[in-house]
């Protein structure tokens, strides 16, 4: 190590070179790097139900549905004017890029029709497309029309008469989500007016919405930066102090940017999070630096030469920045397990941006520490350090020399207790209704709840009905067991419906029986149904039937109606579907398939984070451990690491299930990320211990000069980071201030516990790896 | 002080003691670190699912059939073999088992522990405990269409039931063994009434009356004197002599000689073209009540001399198959099943609890 520190130092000037050449070769791919989200991004490719979904999105609903609801303000739609205005957007919908114009739904569309029996058979017409209703008496025709189909009047005209639906799908590869949302909102807002009211949800209106905060997240990283700015330079009071950290932070971000986008992932929004956390890493082991080399400055007395003293600070802190970025790297890594692109993307871009702050701060900061000219003076006179710093250092050192050190031990001890209780209570997906992204008053959940309130809910889920035998779906067995499944499901309070072929023959069947309700049954063999099915195609266009069963009648499609998108909603209804798979297997070689649309992927989505959620926790610290244990030749050394990890992480979740904060997809990554990184502050302080204990000090006397120095590092950074993770309460996604506060609370755990936890457990168990036999 | 530590702490290392903590310290991080690696590769967490409650009469169910033995006891039957029970006048209902899948068409009793139900496929069932076991009669079929409609039961054990292939079976031991008391003819017979002794008279398809004067030996066609041919769903006698026949497109037909000739109703004071599917004497009103689809209902006097209509709710027009007349209002079932009350005019749907 002392080699490797003294050839850096001596040619530096190569170092330098290399680092500037590299950043400069990566500024460019950096800067021009693709910022969107890709709902498909979220699909774990390999589950079951992504490939259901997959196989059958265009015809039976994918997961880019946008929703329309037009709500009357003053009595129900059927007037003229509301029933233009929904003409109007039906209409307008067609000028909506990469819209599929043969997916759209609307009572004043094509696809919504009327069933009616003639002398000819069944005749079926959109109920007014392409002309409205001419007078009262046609409007009023138009209603019952519509009070007599259950296909419409539930589905697309609410039950109280005073709001209608309108969806519309995508083509999903010549989507994007800005265009959409944009569009969207204009076609609503141009018909909106003191007689309606207009809600739009649907996929990519969220992300839309994501997108349309990305000034604002731009502004709040911004103004992050510059209160962490500000703080360093306060109680740093040097321009190396304030400036170096600010380096290796925007260093290892241009370098883990560049090497991203040629490697051909794109930065997702959601995400900036995790990069805030990751450069908080780089940044505060610029500061273990910077710290270290003002210590090894005052050491040198009058004989200053930053060179030296820089090369003393690499030398020593080598080992325990090295293992911190490689415990680190090597936690996140382990979310790469999960089968979701958008985590292997992510876990990617974690491990070179992790791997980027090994040059940027362990190497570059005390390579340019190494150019101080004056190291002694300072910028400013205020001095936080007597006023502030040291005394509370001071006070982290009374602790472990007197009993208190019994009463840290004892109140982790009941934080762990109290902590593990309630972290058991963490949910999987999302713990609210509505979108978890946005806050409960956002204009899009307000739309969405004002939806699902009037509709039997705006969220689809469809399963798949068959297998490989031509004309299955005819079969009255598989037909009866689809009617079966659907009354078993709708049991669900939170299903407000469900809707498959099964639905229509009865009505077809009823409709050729003059209308008498006894019949209103399926055929008694497939070849009844078979006519019915053919009757109902007949009298309407071709294609009308794809969204219940493809065109050789060997899958048919249920979708199912979600009024929210909970965890425990789409659990349950996953385990209810299941239990009627167990009790009715195969009929008529017909299996039932789950699960695609929205609510089909994210229960996909939950399940692979449900079952990865103890992998990736106990792999990572798997992980954690023999990288101590190697490091520092010691069993003991693995556990003694755990400590702060795992109290960290169980505050956190604690945390996360008071505030019913459920683990989804974007919870993941930083759960993960805070085991490898809870651990770097523990290693600065026991490292630092460890050698001085080496030098010939005392134990208490190791602890406190430790303290002092690694322990200023770690609390300076920690208030920095902390106050500047605050500017994220106050951001318009949700999303990203929760996590702000779970970054903000675990940074504080991590801090304290290496502050007071770590020294008083080496001093009352004086484990051999930190205090050795000395020679 | 920090010197006292380290000399109690390096004397601390002789004792024996010390040495078995020892072992156990270097063991146990191993262990930890199998177990870690064990939960990493083989715990799969496992999740709690919320428990959902079956209500008694589901969103989807069709409920074809009604009987009331009184005010309290009230049998139900419907799509996919259901059969429920209240014994407290439908506030909550118990699921009874009746081992079919066939939907069940309508339901009749004797009494609180005898009756009957019949369905598609020409499903006959017969309970005498209450409905605790419910079994499938014998009864003749032909194969192609043998849905039965309607049944109806008569004091003696005796029992009417009519359906497809203008089927007509009749019973006098409590439906345990059943006779075809007429030819098969390809038309739809959709309800039955027995007048006295000898007259039994059934309606269905096309307008068909059919009467027999003997007990169901001869039967014989009654012409109505209407060009509507709407087919005839149900009817109800308020006494030997005058009763009312309702059926399609809002047709209603009257008789005054006991079912020989057939008037149509002059439809003056009121429209209707809808389906009628039942039709109830109200005996304690002294009225007539119709129900259909739509959910249309219709009340008329004794005479029918004044008539009123109108529908159970403004936007919920759920279809109904039959009704019945009990001290509170009218019992009317469907796709959806509740009580009418004319007094209020006002529609209420029967609990949905499910006991047992």
């Amino acid at each position: 190590m002392e080699k490797f520190a003294l050839a850096c130092i001596n040619k530096r000037k190569i170092v330098l070179a290399i680092v500037f050449l590299i950043t400069l070769i990566l500024s460019y791919p950096a800067f021009k790097i693709d910022v969107k989200t890709v709902f498909e991004d979220l699909q774990p490719t390999s589950h079951e139900y992504i490939k259901t979904h997959e196989q059958f999105k265009n015809t039976f609903g994918g997961t880019n549905i946008i929703s329309f609801m037009i709500v009357a303000k003053e009595g129900d739609i059927f007037n003229m004017n509301v029933l233009e205005k929904v003409q109007g957007i039906t209409q307008g919908l067609l000028k909506i890029d990469a819209i599929n114009e043969f997916q759209i739904y609307s009572i004043a569309g094509k696809k919504l029709k009327e069933v009616k029996a003639s002398t000819e058979g069944i005749e079926s017409k959109p109920y007014m497309w392409p002309n409205l209703p001419k007078n009262e008496q046609e409007i009023d025709d138009l209603k019952n029309a519509i009070l007599k189909n259950p296909l419409v009047y539930g589905p697309y005209v609410s039950k109280d008469l005073k709001a209608t639906l309108i969806t519309v799908d995508f083509f999903d590869d010549l989507l994007n989500y800005n265009l959409a949302y944009d569009q969207a909102y204009e076609l609503a807002k141009k018909y909106e007016d003191g007689s309606v009211e207009i809600s739009v949800v649907g996929n990519p209106i969220l992300y839309g919405w994501v997108n349309h905060y990305l000034p604002e997240t731009m502004n709040l990283v911004l103004m992050g930066l510059a209160i962490f700015l500000v703080l360093l330079f306060v109680i740093n009071r040097t321009w190396r102090g304030t400036l170096l950290p600010l380096i290796s932070g925007a260093v290892s971000a241009i370098w883990a940017l560049g090497v991203s986008d040629l490697l051909g992932i794109h930065f997702d929004p959601l995400v900036v999070v995790i990069a805030m956390l990751i450069t908080a890493r780089a940044v505060s082991h610029s500061v273990q630096m910077v710290t270290r080399f003002h210590e090894e400055i005052d050491a040198l007395g009058d004989n200053v030469c930053s060179r030296r003293a820089a090369c003393v600070t690499l030398r020593d802190l080598l080992r325990p920045g090295l293992l911190g970025i490689a415990t680190d790297a090597g936690c996140v890594a382990v979310v790469a397990i999960s089968p979701i692109p958008l985590l292997q993307k992510l876990v990617v871009l974690a491990v070179v941006w992790v791997s980027t702050v090994a040059v940027s701060s362990v190497i570059l900061t005390p390579v340019l520490l190494s150019w101080v000219k004056k190291p002694n003076a300072y910028a400013h006179g205020l001095n936080l350090d007597l006023a502030l710093i040291r005394p509370f250092l001071n006070l982290c050192v009374r602790v472990v020399e007197t009993r208190a050190r019994y009463a840290v031990l004892g109140i982790a001890t009941v934080l762990f207790v109290v902590c593990g209780y309630y972290s058991l209570g963490l949910k999987v997906g999302d713990a609210n209704p509505g979108s978890p992204i946005l806050w409960p008053d956002s204009e899009y959940n307000v739309d969405s709840a004002r939806i699902n309130e009037k509709f039997p809910g705006a969220d689809r889920m469809f399963v798949v009905v068959g297998g490989d035998r031509q004309n299955q779906a005819k079969e009255v067995e598989v037909l009866d067991t689809m009617l079966r499944f659907q009354a078993y499901m709708e049991a669900q309070h939170e299903i407000g419906g469900t809707l498959s072929i099964a639905d229509i023959l009865p009505e077809v069947n009823k409709t050729l029986r003059e209308g008498n309700t006894r019949y209103q049954e399926l055929g008694s063999n497939s070849l009844v149904n078979g006519e019915l099915m053919y009757m109902f195609e007949n009298a309407a266009e071709p294609g009308d039937l794809d969204r219940f069963v493809d065109t050789n009648r060997e899958n048919a499609s249920i979708t199912l109606f979600f009024t929210d998108r909970k965890g425990e909603t789409i659990q349950t209804a996953i385990a209810r579907i299941n239990q009627f798979i167990a009790e009715n297997p195969i009929v008529q070689q017909a299996k039932i398939h789950l699960a695609g649309g929205v609510i089909g992927v994210i229960a996909a989505v939950n399940e692979v984070i449900l079952s990865g959620q103890i992998q990736s926790i106990a792999l990572a610290l798997f992980i954690l451990v023999i990288m101590c244990i190697v490091v520092y030749r010691s069993s003991i050394a693995g556990m003694f690491f755990m400590v702060p990890v795992i109290l960290s992480n169980l505050v956190t979740f604690a945390f996360m299930s008071w505030q019913g904060i459920g683990m989804n997809i974007n919870t993941v990554p930083v759960a993960a990320l805070g085991i490898g990184l809870g651990v770097d502050y523990a290693l600065y302080i026991c490292d630092r211990i460890k050698s001085e204990y080496e030098k010939g000090n005392s134990y208490l006397d190791a602890i406190s000069v430790s303290l002092h120095c690694a322990g200023r590092g770690v609390l300076v950074t920690a208030l920095v980071l902390i106050a500047s993770v605050c500017v994220w309460f106050y951001s318009s996604l949700r999303f990203q201030a929760e996590m702000g506060l779970l970054i903000g609370i675990w940074l504080s755990v991590s801090a304290l516990s290496a502050l007071f936890l770590m020294p008083s457990l080496a001093y009352i168990f004086k484990p051999k790896f930190i205090f050795s036999e000395r020679n | 002080m920090s010197d006292n530590y380290c000399i109690n702490s390096a004397a601390d290392l002789n004792k024996p003691s010390i040495k078995i903590k020892n072992t156990v310290i270097s063991v146990v991080p191993w262990a930890i670190v199998g177990a870690l690696l064990w939960a990493g590769i083989f715990v799969k967490p496992t999740v709690a699912i919320e428990e959902v409650i079956k209500p008694a009469i589901e969103t989807r169910d069709k409920i074809y059939g009604v009987h009331l033995v009184d005010n309290d006891n009230i049998w139900l039957c419907g799509n996919y073999g259901k059969i429920l029970k209240s014994n407290d006048g439908g506030r909550s209902w118990i699921i009874q088992q009746s081992n079919t899948e066939h939907h069940l068409q309508d339901i009749a009793a004797w009494d609180a522990n005898t009756a009957i139900a019949v369905g598609n496929e020409g499903v006959l069932l017969t309970t005498t405990d209450g409905g605790d076991t419910w079994a499938e009669m014998d009864v003749p079929k032909t194969g192609v269409a043998d849905k039965l409609l309607r049944v109806h039961t008569y004091s003696g054990g005796e029992a009417w039931a009519v359906g497809e292939y203008g089927k007509i079976l009749h019973s006098d031991d409590y439906g345990k063994t059943w006779t075809q008391k007429r030819e098969n003819e390809d038309v739809i017979l959709n309800d039955i009434i027995k007048l006295d002794n000898d007259t039994v008279i059934a309606v269905g398809e096309f307008g068909r009356i059919l009467i027999s004067m003997d007990n169901g030996q001869n039967w014989a066609e009654v012409e109505t004197q209407t060009d509507n041919a709407s087919s005839l769903m149900a009817l109800d006698f308020k006494d030997e002599l005058e009763g009312v026949a309702v059926g399609l497109d809002g047709l209603i037909l009257r008789t005054f000689d006991g079912g020989m000739s057939w008037q149509q109703s002059t439809q003056q004071d009121y429209e209707m073209h809808e389906h009628l599917m039942d039709v109830v004497w109200d005996n304690s009103r002294k009225g007539w009540v119709v129900v259909g689809n739509k959910g249309v209902w219709l009340t008329a006097d004794e005479s029918f001399s004044s008539i009123e209509a109108g529908s159970f709710d403004k936007v919920d027009l759920s279809w109904h198959t039959e009704v019945e007349s009990t001290e509170q209002g009218y019992f009317t079932v469907g796709a959806n099943v509740g009580l009418y009350d004319p007094e209020s005019k006002i529609f209420t749907k029967t609990g949905n609890k499910l006991v047992r």
